[in-house]
């Protein structure tokens, strides 16, 4: 029998657009420019419209598996492969949850670090934003979708610091077009993995939806929005930077908002990194919350309790991942089983699904 | 009431937790708002730095601002900054950093190593000024100017009122996207004391972060007028031996075309065109100046100009209207060294088209 959730606890269709761009736009957004640059360069914008348009393939599959089985992934875990490998995959898929909340938060209180509080301690920054992402999560989902409103709400006015940087630019810098092979260009959508991965939250939320068919189209909506976003931001960080340097700057979205001059206001980051913590707080509030959700589903346990235990957990594995190196490492984790997950275990779920849907059905009519 | 409780637990611990990051009142901190670098010798470096003193000024409650400015020699490869502590009550703090000046004499050895520590800064803004001096830049931080401004601030709104006019856009920016640009050499403003009054010599060339030769002041707006697009500014032209109009208000638009970009002889157009206004309250008007003349004359002066720079630019080898990087834009197969081969030889066909529009209130 598949999950149902009772009316009150569900939220409207359009909010599908808030929970996918909530948990795409994140910290990586301050840096992907560099790693994307340091392999494709000038062309990288191309890779971003192909892993934008892939990722729209990848969405309309985790529809189709969610509409079929009518619950949310551990209905479909149970269904194609029992109640223990069932229940073990779906333990895998929590914990990869826990481990986005675990890069997103020390990715941004290492930021916090190096740009504005260099004496300020891990614990201190980590336990305010987890701290502030714990309460939302025990709120329960619609608290969640509040804060993505929110985020958006927020964080829209940075927008205008990208105007800022346009009396520096070089339209040059994007010329000559194609200038790498078609296979380098793809090949580089693995970099831009960590900036789209995050929607597979669907695959727990869909049931916390009224009429999942209107909602569908936000969800198109939520990643031609942020695959937008993300090609707006390189041309300008290209336009902005010559290659070579860009290959050598850590975090080039902050950087760019050193050249806002404002006569009040030395140091624009400061305003732009606060408001980013905005932005990621949906990243952990809602990684969270799913990580916390599979376990509930699974072992039946009390959902607060979990997510107190996990904001814990990552709070002090943290602690521990203290070096540049470890961080880096964190996040090539992340974006691997990122990539796995979204381009090769969605796309074997939704064949098998089909598969045994049609085995079923033959067997049914015989 | 038991939540409530719960909430203010929370809350105060959160305070606490913000306690550990020092405090930094603006009392207690000694803001540097220049600093200069000079050769010593071989193996030294002369660092200054000049910080604001605010005292109040008597009974009238108002705040002036003296300049604090002294000098530490270091070896070169330290840092200048436990020098400068070891001189100073109170912390050093960088994040006010106006302009940044730099002996002639230290510039021809190469400066990215002194670059690099503002780069690698994050307090440091990206609009800051900065300069070579020729003398040393010391001497220009230590003297007393005739204005109510810090040496710091004078010598910013120096340069950054000059770009405005007829100098080429320049800050640490600009200095670090040529210097780390393929096909592009930085530039800056080249500074001199004259008596009481800093003055602008030219613009410095650099070869990579070598310190080679100057334009003068003179070709800085043909320069300018071939390395960007801008508004609102001015040139005087040669109409004879001893007769100056003056053009305000001018818009530049420069548009680069390249042709046989992946030869060995590429050929480059620059082409300007320009519109101004012929301000006759600046210069005493000729009888029946015929304003197409004007235009004719202008373009001529800034082509003879613009190809002078040109020349000089070539036999040089330094690359700061960024050419290379024109080029490379239209080639597939540019390289940095193929491009700094055949750099002396190309052909730059510069052409600039001037439009005139007279003002003034009497005819």
């Amino acid at each position: 029998m598949p999950v149902k959730v009772p009316e009150n606890r569900q939220v409207s269709p359009y909010f599908m657009l808030f929970i996918i761009y909530g948990i795409q736009v994140g910290i990586f957004v301050l840096s992907y420019e560099r790693v994307l640059a340091k392999e494709i360069g000038n062309d990288g914008w191309i890779t971003i419209l192909i892993s934008g348009i892939l990722m729209e393939v990848i969405l309309w599959m985790v529809y189709r598996v969610l509409e079929k089985n009518g619950g949310d992934l551990i209905d479909i875990h149970k269904e194609l492969f029992g109640k223990w490998l069932g229940g073990l995959f779906s333990v895998i898929f929590s914990l990869y949850f826990l481990t986005m909340s675990l890069v997103v938060m020390r990715t941004y209180a290492e930021i916090v670090q190096v740009w504005m509080f260099p004496h300020l301690s891990y614990f201190a920054i980590a336990g305010m934003v987890g701290g502030t992402a714990y309460t939302f999560v025990s709120g329960g989902f619609r608290s969640i979708m509040g804060i993505c409103l929110l985020s958006i709400v927020y964080s829209t006015p940075l927008f205008i610091s990208l105007f800022f940087p346009l009396p520096y630019v070089h339209y040059e810098n994007l010329l000559p077009m194609f200038h790498h092979s078609p296979l380098a260009i793809i090949s580089a959508a693995h970099q831009m993995i960590l900036n789209f991965i995050g929607f597979e939250v669907l695959f727990l939320a869909y049931p916390f939806i009224k009429q999942p068919k209107k909602a569908k189209k936000w969800g198109y909506y939520a990643i031609y929005l942020t695959t937008m976003l993300y090609i707006l931001l390189f041309i300008i960080t290209i336009l902005y930077y010559p290659r070579r340097q860009l290959k050598g700057i850590l975090w080039p979205t902050i950087e760019i908002w050193k050249i806002v001059d404002l006569p009040f206001m030395e140091r624009f980051e400061y305003i732009g990194i606060t408001i980013w913590f905005f932005t990621i707080l949906p990243n952990i509030a809602l990684s969270l919350w799913a990580a916390s959700r599979g376990f509930k589903r699974v072992f039946n346990i009390n959902q607060r309790i979990t997510a107190i235990l996990m904001s814990i957990l990552i709070y002090v594995i943290g602690f521990f991942l203290n070096s540049r190196d470890d961080i880096d490492l964190l996040n090539a984790i992340l974006s691997n089983i990122g990539f796995g997950f979204l381009c090769g275990y969605v796309p074997f779920l939704f064949v098998l699904q089909s598969i045994v849907y049609k085995v079923k059905k033959r067997n049914g009519k015989t | 009431m038991e939540k409530l409780k719960r909430m203010a637990v929370a809350l105060s611990s959160l305070l606490l937790l913000v306690g550990c990051e020092q405090p930094k009142v603006v009392d207690d901190i000694r803001i540097v708002q220049a600093l200069g670098y000079d050769y010593y010798d071989e193996s030294h470096i002369l660092g200054t730095i000049t910080t604001p003193i605010y005292a109040h000024t008597g009974g009238s409650g108002q705040v002036q601002a003296t300049a604090d400015t002294y000098s530490v020699v270091s070896h070169i490869g330290r840092t200048l900054n436990t020098l400068l502590e070891s001189r100073s009550e109170f912390p050093l703090e960088i994040g006010k950093l106006l302009v940044i000046l730099y002996g002639k004499d230290l510039a021809k050895g190469g400066l990215f190593p002194y670059i690099d520590v503002v780069n690698r800064n994050p307090d440091v803004g990206r609009t800051i000024s900065l300069a070579v001096v020729d003398g040393r830049a010391e001497t220009i931080l230590n003297h007393k100017f005739t204005t109510d401004q810090l040496v710091s601030a004078y010598l910013n709104d120096l340069i950054q009122h000059n770009t405005k006019a007829s100098f080429p856009k320049n800050n640490l920016h600009e200095f670090l996207y040529s210097y780390f640009g393929d096909g592009m050499d930085p530039f800056m403003p080249l500074l001199k004391l004259k008596q009481h009054h800093v003055e602008i010599e030219g613009i410095a060339l650099f070869k990579g972060d070598n310190y080679v030769d100057y334009l003068p002041f003179e070709y800085a707006y043909p320069f300018k007028m071939m390395f960007e697009s801008f508004n609102d500014g001015s040139y005087e032209v040669p109409i004879n031996r001893n007769h100056y109009m003056s053009i305000t208000n001018i818009s530049s638009k420069v548009d680069y075309k390249v042709e046989n970009a992946s030869s060995n002889r590429p050929i480059i157009y620059i082409n300007v065109k320009e519109k101004g206004f012929l301000r006759e309250s600046s210069s005493t008007m000729q009888p029946k100046q015929n304003i197409k003349e004007i235009e004719r004359i202008m373009e001529r002066t800034l082509e003879r100009e613009g190809n002078q720079i040109l020349e000089m630019l070539k036999k040089l080898g330094v690359d700061p209207l960024r050419l290379g990087d024109k080029v490379r834009s239209y080639d597939r197969g540019w390289s940095e060294e193929k491009w700094r081969a055949i750099y002396p030889h190309v052909t730059v066909k510069l052409d600039v088209r001037t439009t005139l529009a007279q003002t003034g209130i009497i005819e």
